[in-house]
Formats: structure tokens, C-alpha cells, sequence
């Protein structure tokens, strides 16, 4: 909605996406890095150095805020029954059986 | 002498593919023609080049669709003539083997071209040529042929044509299958079929336009349905989610009649007056604001309430998901990944973003609002659901309702309506990369021929001495397509080389994509939009004028495109959600009602050709079915059931 319905895509603006995105994406939002990532595969015979380098980032940002997240929950899971009182008191769903 | 041809014959064919590139800027088959003439005489390459212009000649009488026989036959007499010369063009014809293999391998077209056995081979005709913009469809990317015969003297030319990445495979079947007969006939008919696509008649555009509309629907109501089914099978099992879903009664049939018929008619009216009051509240809001130019404060209204929506009831749908897959999870997670759920969301709906990220989350808004929705009392629900499509009739056609006022502000400002709205655009052709990519993309075009010419060069030593019994003669026409300020060319040699992007077929259109303008979502939620002729015009106007050619303009002929407000979806699926929420029985007939109701929307809309309201029939069958069944279906299977009655 807030692009015009006939949108052209030269370099500039998509610079201006790719690192507007780029931005976005430091405040804990990787799934926006792999939107970023993913709304110029598309365009991949056509890019520009600036946007591969924002691109190429974004992934690393991705796969990196993915490892820790997946770290974290896994240590979680693991031991979440070793914790106890504590392991409970940062549930928000306490499974049971 | 064979070195030296070889090396002649490279040269000649880089130089023919580059010179044959500018020539085809003119689309003029003469000049092309008259072109490659002078080109085969300054070359002083005798043979390949006297084949190659007859071939050319008739290529080009292929794509006009004119007097083949007549070129074949004089292709035969060439080749007859040419007998002589086998023996020296042995090493060019498994050059032209391994470039149109090379080039096969490229395209991705493995497999199907590169079946045929080279040793068998005695003649071979290989094109690689592509249609004059001018005279065929969108959809052919270029075609090139590639031809092998038992016989030795009987030249046959056999095009095969490649046309989009959808069709292509039909037609290499097809051409496989035929391949040793002289099948010119049936390609120029299949030239002929594709030249004439695009005038294809109107209703079967319609049922492309009906599909395209008819997947999301269906997949939002099922989500949904699965979603309720899961809600109400975790209530019972899990005692954490029974405060949460507790307004939705244990899915019995009119859980609140017990205090009261009186009371019960009071509260569901009172319920959905209010409702319609908000939703009218809603509405005007967001036609003032748009009637005033307070786009600002439009956008941010529309952000905060899709950012809320998604981020509440997306959290409250993924705790519910989480009670009922019995999984653990720890705070942090959960707030990361509805935090991440929600702004992507507000990423893909109002900026760029994959189209098929974008639909995705218009789909859960709608499915999101859905369940909230039906945890409404039954009785409420099924008040707010008349009221609602009553509603709409009036908001969208009498004269001074708000959605119609919407749409024409929008229409009159070219613009597309700020709402929530489901584009499901088909187009013919697939239009991407236009503008300003142009340029790169023949780069690119450029450097692929060159490439492929190398690869030929490198590995012409190969299989030289396995096919010198065998007499070969061949014919190469390099008629490679440029149209290089066109822009629909250069869309068909890109989609031609490089795999398209993995999007279904009904979002195909990179350019218009769904512009998808929120609201809140029950503002606006009832307008089922045909591009209507005003906008058709427009559009294609626009498309002509970034394309700046003639010859293109069969790829921007387009078809109007279907565009379903997300409070259709929203109704919907409450409706079948409540369905759901009694028996599987009444989900199956809820659903084929909402489905008819919406088909009979689209053929009025056919009709009409104008911004219709698509909740009426749906709800109003969907309503009518659902008692009959709850009412008469059910208890006539049950006393089937209980009599062992089969019938």
C-alpha cells in the first residue's frame, strides 16, 4: 500500500530496501533479514554490489540470531525439568505428562 | 581445411549471433533477411552459410506462418547440393550438437532434447532461432529446433518451439514424440495456437480468475476450521486453556438459548448492533481520512491495528497452539517469535516483499480476525453475520455508502483502494524485470551466448571421429532474438535463460502485486473488485508506455483482476468456523454453499462489471445450509444410521 501499484525497481531503490530492511532487522528481527533475503531472489541476475552486500549481511544476521535462539530454546528444553522453580517461573506453557 | 573451417565457422557463428542480435531490433523479417545475406557475404564460409540463409528464409516464414513446404522443398534441394561438403562439416555439426545441448543444459530443458542419439543421426537441421516479437505470443520464449532424421538426403525441418516455462514441457513432449516426421504442419499450428492466446474468449479468463480467487478462500476457511477443531479438542484436554476459550460454550448448539428465547433475541440484536455501529464507525473514519488526503494518519491507524492484530491474536493463537501440542516454552522464545511474526507482517503487507510472503500474512490476518470472531456467542454470531451482509449490499451499492465512496475516490485518483484486499491478478504473460533492468539483463543475455559459444568451442574435440561415417549436414540459424529496448523481449529472453522465480501461477505478475493496504479489517470488508474497463485502459497504457514498443503489446494485454476484500475472508470463515464448531457434517455443506455463493458473485460480477458486494449470497446460503443441515440433514443421517438404512 505504500508503494504505487505500478512499482519499477532500478538500483537506487532497491538499495534503499535492501539496507532499510538491513536496519530493521538489529532489533531482534531476523525473519525481516530473511524477508530481505528472500524478496530479492528474483532479482538475483540484476543486482547490484551495494545490495549483494546488504543481502549477504542479512543472511549472516539470520543464520546468526536463528543459532542463538535455537541455542537458547534448546538449553531450554534440555533443562527445563533440572530447574526447576525457575525452569517453571519463564514458562508460559508448562507441558504436562 | 577442417581447422581452418572450424575456426572460420566459430567465428562466423559468434560474429552472426552479435550482428543478429541488432538485426532483430527491426522486426522486419526482409530486412533480417536481406541482413544475413550481406553477412554470409562477407564471410566466405560457402556452405554452412548458403544453408544457413535458406533455413533463415524459412524460419522466418515459420513465424509468418507462410508457405513452408514450399521452403522445404527448397531446403532439400540445398541440402542434396550440399552432399559434397559432409565430410568437412562433420566438425561443425557436432559443434552444433554440443551447443545446442549446451544450450538445452542451460534452459533446463535436460532430458527431453538431449535424448536423441548422435550416432544414428544423419542429418541434422538445428535451429536456434526465436520468434520475431511481432508476430508471436507472449508466451514464446524463442524458439529453436533441433531436428534428427534417419534418412540422409531427405532434409526435414522440425521447429520445435519453447515457450514459457509452463508450456515448454507439453511442447518438447509434444515435439519429442513427433520428432523424424515432418511435423511442420502441426508446429505451425502450434505457432498459430499460441499467436491467438491472448484472444482467447472471456470465460475462460474468468475461470482462471475464479481459481486464483478460490485458493485463498479455501485455504483461509480451512485453516480455520483445523484451528477450532484443534481449540475445542485442547479444551477438554488441557484444564490451562479452558479460562481462555471459555466464551466458546463446548461447540453445543445454542449454549446461551437456555436463559431465555427473549433474552437470547435481545442479546444477539443488542450484540450485533453494536457491531455494525463499530464496523460503520470504522469506515467512515477511514473514508474521511482518505476523502481528506490524511494519508499519514491512515497508514498509521492501518499499521497499529495490523500490528496489534497480528501480534495479540497471533500470540494468543500460537499459546493456544503451543496448550495444544502440550510443548514447553519459555518466555523469551515466545516473545522473540511473536515479535518477529508481527513486524514481518507489517513488512510484507505495507512495503515490499515476496508476494507470496505478502498473501501469506493477508491470509492470517483474516484467519486471525476469523477466530477471534467466532468465539462469539452462537446466537451473536449468527445476528452480526445478517446484519453484516445486509450491510454490505447498502455500503457498496447505494449511492452515498462508504465502500462505494471509497472506490470511487480511488478509482478517480488512480489508486488502489487503501484496504485490506486479496489481489488475485492473472495475467497472461509473466512481466518482471522491466525498466530499468533491461540493460543488464542483456548483458547478461549477451554473456550467456558467449558463454554457450565457448563451451561449444572448448569441447568440439570430443566426439569428432564417432559420427564420420555417417554423412551430416545441418543448418544453423542463429536468429537470436533481441528486441533490445523492448522490454518484453527482454523478459522473454530472461525467463528464457534463467528459471523464473518459484511463485504459483496466480501471482505471477511482478508488478502489479498486492498493494495490499490494510485497514482495520472490518472497515472495509466487503468489496469484491473487478478491474473494470477504466483501470484495464489505464493499466495498459501504463504497461505500453514503460515498454515503448509496438510489438509488445500482446505481453501487456492483460486480464482484469479479481481483488476480494480480506472482511470477506474474515465472514467467511467465521461462518464455516462456527459450522465447525457444531459437527464436521455441517463444515462440508457450510463450505460448498460459501463456495456457490461466491461463484454466483463472480458470474454477477461478470455481468455487471462493477464493484460488487461478495458476502450477501455466501452468508445468506451459507446461513440457510447450515440450518437445514443442522436441522433436517444431521437428524435424517442419524435415523439412517440408527435403522441401518443405506441408501
Amino acid at each position: 500500500m505504500l508503494i504505487p501499484e505500478d512499482d519499477k525497481l532500478d538500483d537506487e531503490k532497491m538499495i534503499n530496501i535492501a539496507r532499510k530492511l538491513w536496519f530493521i532487522g538489529f532489533f531482534f528481527l531476523p525473519w525481516v533479514w530473511l524477508i530481505n533475503v528472500l524478496y530479492f531472489i528474483p532479482y538475483r541476475n540484476s543486482l547490484n554490489d551495494k545490495v549483494k552486500w546488504y543481502l549477504k549481511f542479512s543472511l549472516i544476521g539470520f543464520l546468526g540470531y536463528s543459532t542463538i535462539f535455537m541455542g537458547w530454546m534448546g538449553i531450554y528444553l534440555v533443562n527445563r525439568n533440572k530447574w526447576g522453580a525457575f525452569g517453571d517461573d519463564i514458562s508460559i506453557t508448562i507441558p504436562f505428562g | 581445411m577442417n581447422e581452418n573451417e572450424d575456426e572460420n565457422y566459430r567465428a562466423d557463428e559468434k560474429y552472426k549471433i552479435k550482428n543478429e542480435k541488432n538485426n532483430n531490433n527491426n522486426n522486419n523479417n526482409n530486412n533480417n533477411n536481406n541482413n544475413n545475406n550481406n553477412n554470409n557475404n562477407n564471410n566466405n564460409n560457402n556452405n554452412n552459410n548458403n544453408n544457413n540463409n535458406n533455413n533463415n528464409n524459412n524460419n522466418n516464414n515459420n513465424n509468418n506462418n507462410n508457405n513452408n513446404n514450399n521452403n522445404n522443398n527448397n531446403n532439400n534441394n540445398n541440402n542434396n547440393n550440399n552432399n559434397n561438403n559432409k565430410i568437412e562439416n562433420i566438425d561443425s555439426c557436432i559443434n552444433n550438437i554440443e551447443r545446442t545441448n549446451k544450450y538445452n543444459l542451460f534452459k533446463k530443458k535436460k532430458g527431453k532434447k538431449n535424448s536423441m542419439d548422435e550416432s544414428n543421426s544423419s542429418l541434422n537441421n538445428i535451429y536456434i532461432s526465436s520468434p520475431n516479437l511481432s508476430e508471436r505470443s507472449d508466451n514464446s520464449i524463442g524458439s529453436y529446433c533441433t531436428n534428427k532424421t534417419m534418412k540422409s538426403e531427405n532434409s526435414i525441418i522440425n521447429i520445435e518451439t519453447l515457450f514459457k516455462e509452463s508450456v515448454s514441457d507439453d511442447n518438447s513432449d509434444d515435439c519429442g514424440s513427433k520428432r523424424g516426421k515432418n511435423i511442420n504442419d502441426d508446429d505451425d499450428e502450434d505457432d498459430e495456437d499460441d499467436d491467438y492466446e491472448p484472444d482467447v474468449p472471456q470465460l475462460v479468463d474468468y475461470s482462471e480468475m475464479i481459481i486464483s480467487i478460490l485458493y485463498p478462500v479455501c485455504i483461509t476457511m480451512v485453516i480455520v476450521v483445523l484451528a477450532i477443531r484443534a481449540i475445542s479438542s485442547s479444551t477438554t484436554k488441557n484444564s490451562q486453556t479452558v479460562e481462555i476459550s471459555n466464551s466458546n460454550s463446548g461447540g453445543g448448539g445454542g449454549g446461551d438459548s437456555s436463559s431465555g428465547a427473549d433474552k437470547m433475541v435481545f442479546d444477539s440484536v443488542v450484540n450485533s448492533l453494536i457491531f455494525l455501529a463499530v464496523i460503520i464507525l470504522s469506515t467512515t473514519i477511514m473514508v474521511v481520512l482518505y476523502k481528506f488526503k490524511l494519508m499519514k494518519a491512515l497508514y498509521a491507524w492501518l499499521m497499529g491495528t495490523s500490528i496489534l492484530l497480528l501480534g495479540v491474536f497471533g500470540g494468543f493463537l500460537f499459546l493456544i497452539l503451543l496448550a495444544y501440542l502440550n510443548l514447553g516454552l519459555d518466555y523469551v522464545t515466545f516473545v522473540i517469535v511473536v515479535w518477529n511474526f508481527s513486524v514481518g507482517g507489517i513488512v510484507c503487507i505495507f512495503w515490499y516483499s515476496p508476494k507470496l510472503l505478502n498473501q501469506g500474512y493477508l491470509i492470517s490476518i483474516s484467519v486471525l480476525m476469523a477466530l477471534f470472531f467466532s468465539r462469539l456467542p452462537d446466537w451473536t454470531t449468527w445476528g452480526i453475520l445478517s446484519i453484516v451482509s445486509i450491510y454490505d449490499i447498502f455500503a457498496v451499492l447505494c449511492p452515498g455508502g462508504p465502500l462505494r465512496i471509497l472506490i470511487e475516490t480511488a478509482q478517480k485518483r488512480n489508486e488502489n483502494i487503501p484496504a485490506m484486499i486479496y489481489n488475485a491478478s492473472v495475467y497472461i504473460g509473466m512481466i518482471y524485470n522491466e525498466g530499468d533492468n533491461n540493460t543488464i539483463d542483456q548483458e547478461n543475455n549477451e554473456n550467456n551466448l558467449n558463454e554457450i559459444v565457448n563451451n561449444v568451442s572448448n569441447n568440439d574435440d570430443g566426439d569428432v571421429n564417432e559420427n564420420i561415417q555417417n554423412s551430416e549436414q545441418f543448418n544453423i540459424i542463429n536468429e537470436v532474438v533481441n528486441n533490445n529496448e523492448n522490454g518484453a523481449g527482454d523478459t522473454l529472453e530472461n525467463g528464457s535463460i534463467t528459471p523464473p522465480p518459484p511463485i504459483p501461477s496466480f501471482i505471477k505478475d511482478e508488478k502489479q502485486r498486492n498493494q495490499s493496504s490494510g485497514s482495520n479489517n472490518f472497515s472495509n470488508f466487503n468489496n469484491l473488485l473487478i478491474g473494470d474497463a477504466e483501470t484495464n485502459d489505464e493499466m495498459v497504457s501504463n504497461a505500453e508506455s514503460s515498454v515503448d514498443s509496438t510489438t509488445s503489446e500482446p505481453y501487456v494485454k492483460q486480464k482484469p483482476s479479481i481483488r476480494l476484500g480480506l472482511g470477506d475472508f474474515v465472514f467467511y470463515s467465521v461462518l464455516i468456523g462456527k459450522a465447525a464448531s457444531y459437527q464436521i457434517t455441517t463444515v462440508f455443506t457450510v463450505f460448498i454453499a460459501i463456495i456457490t455463493g461466491l461463484f454466483l458473485t463472480l458470474i454477477l460480477l461478470a455481468v455487471f462489471k462493477r464493484a460488487l458486494p461478495a458476502l450477501p449470497m455466501s452468508i445468506i446460503f451459507g446461513i440457510i445450509v447450515f440450518f437445514l443441515t443442522f436441522k433436517v440433514l444431521i437428524q435424517y443421517i442419524y435415523f439412517l444410521g440408527e435403522n441401518q438404512i443405506f441408501v
